[in-house]
């Protein structure tokens, strides 16, 4: 019938288990939180290039052409 | 039912019904019967709508026995992308967390076909949020890569890329789609179908999935310019419920369009010959000497220099973002298909309002440049895309199969995608040849409100070339 289930024997299965899980999913979340980190980068380059371009003060937002 | 008729023109078909060779029934019942069995073929169909659109059928055919014509779209059946909300079912914006979304209401423009007499025949698959976080994979849907009639290895184009199947592959005579940044072009050109790119508050909103409010466009997906002039009159007009309305209408009359004489056509050589893809250089080059036929001044032109890319980028994630902030705050934008345009949803959080403001000033000194441009030239000429369509397994951040040789010395109108788009001007999408059995497309980009203009271009060349006519050998 097997061992009796302890405390302790519950723990270790428990903790073998919950770190399987960890291994399986870790590749993934460290894969969406590298895209995010790339996404967040391309945030700061588009910020970076549209900083460097001059203006003058009088250039106000459009964005319907006025034929 | 021939299998020709599949492959009808919008006036082709107009003429058969009037003339009582089938009943609008019919012709309902053969296309719902064809977009049933082939669309998932192509992932091109997210929902059918065979009662409601017999039902209208019935209508037409009634009014046709009564000598009562409205006009060239009744009776023609089409389908629209998944973005317009439509009675009948759910309206998933091609998106998990969005599966089993129902509105009351219709979109302006399915409403508009409804009073013409077309018949929706059924909604048609879109990239997930028309792919405003930036997608890296034709899969990013929740009906799966859009596969390309001419090759179901390759991607249809995104975003509407179940209009673009669905169109080529005969499933439906006309569909709409919409663009934000390229998403009518890329899969009219990729599927060899004849696309329109209305000027920006032509056609009304209202009803539709928002991405970008100020970029937002809804367009018709044909297999002729002037299939595209017949659907455009119906779907543009002023609407008050759309805050972008330009307020105007437009009416296809390319007969009233200035002579090809007195019009120029400006071009980059260096589009045609450098950033082309080698494979579909022939096809372009080709293109381009027919329309140098038609006795229009042809001269050289260059878009200035701006970051269009950063700018179209700041805009779209921006506006996306805030349009879809309760989905990224409450978690459920990790359904998505697509890691990157997740990714790019949640950063464009992070954007600041003095980028989006950036972004949108050095936006009007665009529109200032192709003011000047159109002074002395009326239409732009250009690949609608530098290459066929890619392999659905490809990332689409990858830079695609263009030229492997040396950088060409000037840009040309390689940014004309995101330029147009930023200035809100129209573009028409002509199937020009074939990259192998891949479609290549020219496109052709003009001054604001000026489609009839395109379309006379387009009419002109699809009546001096077949490319538009050719089918896929899989359909």
């Amino acid at each position: 019938m097997g061992n009796p289930l302890t405390r302790r024997g519950w723990a270790q299965t428990a903790m073998a288990g919950s770190l399987a899980a960890a291994q399986t999913v870790k590749p993934e979340a460290d894969a969406a939180e590298q895209l995010l980190e790339a996404a967040r980068k391309q945030v700061a380059r588009n910020h970076e290039t549209l900083d460097k371009f001059p203006l003058k003060m009088a250039v106000e937002p459009s964005f319907q052409f006025k034929a | 039912m021939d299998e020709s008729i599949f492959f009808a023109t919008i006036t082709e078909l107009n003429g058969k019904l009037r003339a009582k060779e089938f009943s609008a029934e019919e012709l309902t019942r053969g296309f719902c019967d064809r977009l049933e069995k082939l669309g998932p073929r192509y992932n091109a169909l997210a929902l059918g709508l065979r009662e409601q659109a017999i039902r209208e059928a019935k209508d037409v055919d009634d009014e046709l026995k009564r000598g009562r014509f409205r006009g060239p779209l009744q009776g023609i059946p089409y389908g629209a992308k998944d973005l317009l909300a439509a009675k009948g079912g759910p309206t998933t914006w091609g998106a998990k967390p969005y599966a089993g979304q129902v509105f009351e209401d219709e979109a302006m423009v399915i409403k508009k076909l409804s009073k013409a007499k077309a018949v929706l025949c059924g909604k048609l698959a879109m990239v997930e949020l028309a792919g405003g976080g930036g997608y890296r994979y034709a899969a990013a849907s929740l009906q799966g890569p859009g596969l390309n009639p001419w090759d179901r290895s390759r991607w249809s184009g995104g975003s509407s890329s179940g209009s673009g199947s669905a169109v080529a592959a005969g499933l439906v005579p006309f569909a709409l789609g919409s663009e934000t940044s390229g998403s009518i072009l890329t899969p009219s050109a990729f599927c060899g179908v004849t696309g329109l790119r209305p000027t920006y508050g032509l056609v009304s909103r209202n009803g539709a999935m928002a991405l970008s409010w100020t970029m937002d466009k809804i367009g018709p997906m044909c297999r002729s310019a002037e299939d595209c002039g017949q659907v455009l009159q119906v779907i543009s007009g002023k609407d008050n419920d759309d805050p972008g309305s330009a307020g105007k209408s437009f009416y296809y009359a390319p007969q009233f369009a200035r002579e090809f004489k007195d019009l120029t056509i400006g071009y980059a050589a260096v589009d045609f010959a450098e950033w082309a893809a080698a494979e579909a250089r022939p096809a372009l080059q080709q293109a381009l000497e027919v329309f140098k036929r038609f006795g229009s001044k042809i001269v050289e032109v260059k878009l200035e220099e701006f970051p269009y890319g950063p700018m179209t980028n700041t805009i779209i994630t921006a506006e996306g973002s805030a349009i879809f902030e309760d989905l990224i705050r409450s978690g459920k934008v990790d359904q998505l298909a697509d890691e990157k345009q997740i990714a790019g949803l949640k950063a464009g959080l992070d954007i600041t309002a003095a980028d989006y403001l950036k972004a949108m000033r050095i936006r009007s000194l665009v529109q200032q440049e192709f003011r000047k441009l159109f002074v002395d030239v009326d239409v732009l000429l250009t690949p609608a895309r530098l290459g066929p369509a890619s392999k659905v397994s490809d990332p689409l951040d990858g830079g695609g199969a263009l030229s492997s040789g040396p950088t060409p010395p000037s840009r040309g109108l390689r940014d004309l995608i995101p330029a147009g788009n930023l200035a809100g001007l129209p573009a028409l999408s002509l199937p020009c040849g074939f990259a192998g059995q891949l479609p290549v497309a020219v496109s052709l980009v003009s001054r604001p409100f000026n489609e009839n203009t395109l379309l006379a271009y387009g009419v002109r060349y699809q009546s001096e070339t077949d490319w538009h006519r050719r089918r896929p050998p899989t359909a």
